[in-house]
């Protein structure tokens, strides 16, 4: 059978579309299962993920060290596991930090149109003007080199995003007859603006907080790479690499082979979650 | 021209509103500047004098003032961690940065456009399949993990480039300085052997910063073909018998132009920001490891003035973009 194509899209086939939602939910579970480890490590790593012992530094994974050891002895594993909450912690409240700002910005500078509302898109899009990766290593390298700064950093660079996410989407909604109507019979605006218009935008802010996520993420360990972010000895994923990168050339692949394979399958399943999301709701947003 | 003025003119606020961002920044920087260019050591009164050099203590609306018109003057401060002004620095390792970017955006719409193309004509072929995979990984693997990969691979263990340091072997001279880029002086001066070398050097860098631009625009690219091979026009031109490889590679290809060309200026952003990483893995001696390095001594006017220089060059080629709309689709005029 031709496959039928709208204007613009190319439609699926069924078979693909299930696939795609297979997809989904692979990155869903293995989402999960970082959350799992994350609050696993809490309580049980293997061996402690910051104790030092030199004897056994640089050991091939093995039984014992089943992703073998770093440079101090510590067993990657132990780390690695630290750092999914790591990982996740950070990147979910940088991302809080852009959507508790973004929306709301861009939810009254679409409903409200004035002055104000053209200074703050106009801030946005000059935000969005810098490369985003440094951007966000300018702010936090100007708050400070820590892992509060690089979060904050990568919140704010977030901003723009959601902001004009929610500015375009409640220009469009406030054109809907229901609006309109609510004017009619004279609802307070801010009870049309949070109460209708809102609810009616969520299906595109949750695909674009999926999305996000994984970028925050992949940021956050770019940043810890370039020490500027997370500052030792916390186990940080990007950092681990960044540690681990005078013992390429020698051959102790296992250092930084298993910390990027960690952040590449959690952002993995973040940007697969979301595509899924998109597809199953059926919502386009650029 | 006169649309281009009018582009330029309308840049001017944004460029202001980017300095005033940058310059708000650079006044949260912890640590008092005059102190770290006096040194720990020095007594008051230097730090006091150093203070009065720098305009630290003007009102400031003032400093910002001042700082516009140093950065219009093309002064970007010193940076005290070599000791030189920080446009020298940039200057000197322009040419480095330069070529590892123009190769990378070279191999990203080399090989993604065609592929796109290829992705979209056959498509659910084996080159389909394979060009969704790389666009998930291009978008999710950590570039910093895929060139430690890539170096451990190629060179740790099967010794199939030089090692990843700079941008030429250390035996070999560089080429006579003509553009600065030593694959182009290498050419202009018959030098096979530098040539050799260079490409060596920039081969796996150039691939690394290029992956996740190269997932994206192919991805964008088959995209729009598709769109476009659904309309009327193909199908007309297909009924007239005209052979499949012209109605896509002439008809169809003619009409993304205009979207693939947004795409890669979409992606010049990441470009920038990645080309940072993977001059420090690959001890590149371009301005992105000068920046990191900064970064650890804790230099902020380097990273400002990179900060404000990569969004003019943003800025920049996008309105370069702009007119070329007007070149590849004569249906747009301004």
């Amino acid at each position: 059978m031709k496959k039928q194509n709208n204007a613009g899209f190319d439609r699926p086939s069924f078979f693909q579309k299930l696939l795609r939602q297979k997809m989904a939910l692979a990155g869903g579970v293995c989402i999960l299962a970082w959350l799992v480890i994350g609050v696993v490590s809490f309580f049980y790593t293997p061996y402690s993920p910051t104790e030092v012992a030199m004897g056994d530094k640089l050991l091939a994974p093995s039984m014992a060290h089943l992703m073998g050891t770093d440079n101090f002895g510590r067993d990657i594993l132990s780390r690695m596991m630290c750092g999914a909450r790591i990982s996740l912690l950070l990147g979910f409240v940088a991302v809080s930090i852009s959507l508790c700002i973004g929306i709301p910005l861009g939810a009254f500078s679409g409903y409200y149109q004035g002055k104000l509302s053209g200074l703050i898109m106009r801030v946005m899009d000059s935000l969005q003007a810098f490369p985003m990766l440094i951007l966000v290593m300018s702010i936090s390298v100007a708050l400070g080199r820590n892992s509060f700064s690089a979060m904050l950093a990568v919140g704010i660079a977030g901003i723009p995003n959601f902001a004009r996410l929610m500015y375009a989407q409640t220009l469009s909604v406030k054109q809907s007859a229901f609006i309109e109507g609510e004017h009619a019979i004279g609802l307070p605006r801010r009870q049309i603006l949070f109460r209708h218009i809102l609810p009616n935008c969520i299906t595109p802010i949750l695909v674009r907080l999926s999305l996000s996520l994984g970028s925050a993420i992949l940021t956050i360990s770019s940043l810890s790479f370039l020490g500027i972010g997370v500052q030792p000895p916390t186990p940080e994923w990007g950092y681990m690499i960044s540690e681990a990168r005078g013992y390429i050339l020698t051959g102790e692949w296992w250092m930084i082979f298993f910390p990027g394979l960690a952040i590449a399958s959690l952002v993995l399943s973040f940007n697969l979650f979301g595509d899924g999301l998109r597809d199953a709701l059926d919502y386009r947003i650029q | 021209m006169k649309y281009i003025i009018k582009r330029i003119l309308q840049m001017i606020p944004s460029v202001l509103l980017v300095l005033l961002i940058t310059f708000s920044l650079s006044r949260i920087v912890p640590g008092d500047p005059a102190r770290m260019m006096a040194g720990e050591q020095a007594p008051e009164e230097a730090v006091e004098r150093i203070r009065e050099e720098m305009g630290l203590n003007k009102p400031i609306p003032e400093q910002f003032v001042v700082y516009v018109s140093e950065v219009a003057r093309g002064d970007l401060g010193t940076a005290w961690h070599t000791g030189r002004p920080v446009a020298e620095d940039f200057a000197m390792r322009f040419p480095a940065s330069f070529e590892l970017a123009l190769c990378a955006l070279l191999l990203a719409v080399l090989i993604g456009v065609p592929v796109g193309i290829y992705a979209a004509a056959k498509k659910d072929s084996a080159v389909d399949h394979i060009s969704r995979v790389i666009t998930l990984l291009g978008t999710s693997v950590p570039v910093f993990w895929l060139g430690f990969m890539l170096i451990y691979l190629l060179y740790a263990k099967f010794e199939m480039i030089p090692a990843p340091f700079g941008r030429i072997s250390d035996e070999i001279f560089p080429p006579t300085h003509i553009t600065g880029l030593y694959l182009l002086d290498s050419i202009l001066t018959g030098d096979i052997v530098a040539f050799k070398s260079a490409i060596s050097h920039i081969f796996l860098p150039a691939l690394c910063l290029c992956f996740g631009s190269l997932a994206i625009i192919s991805r964008m690219t088959r995209s729009n073909m598709i769109e476009v091979l659904n309309l009327d026009y193909i199908r007309t031109a297909r009924s007239k018998g005209i052979k499949e490889s012209k109605v896509i590679g002439k008809h169809g290809f003619r009409n993304i132009l205009v979207p693939v060309l947004t795409v890669i200026g979409a992606q010049l952003g990441g470009l920038i920001g990645n080309a940072v990483v993977v001059e420090t893995i690959f001890n590149w001696p371009g301005i992105g490891s000068y920046i990191t390095q900064s970064i650890l001594q804790t230099d902020y006017a380097p990273v400002q003035a990179f900060t404000v220089i990569s969004v003019l060059i943003y800025m920049f080629i996008n309105l370069i973009l702009d007119i070329l709309y007007t070149v590849v689709d004569p249906r747009i005029t301004y």
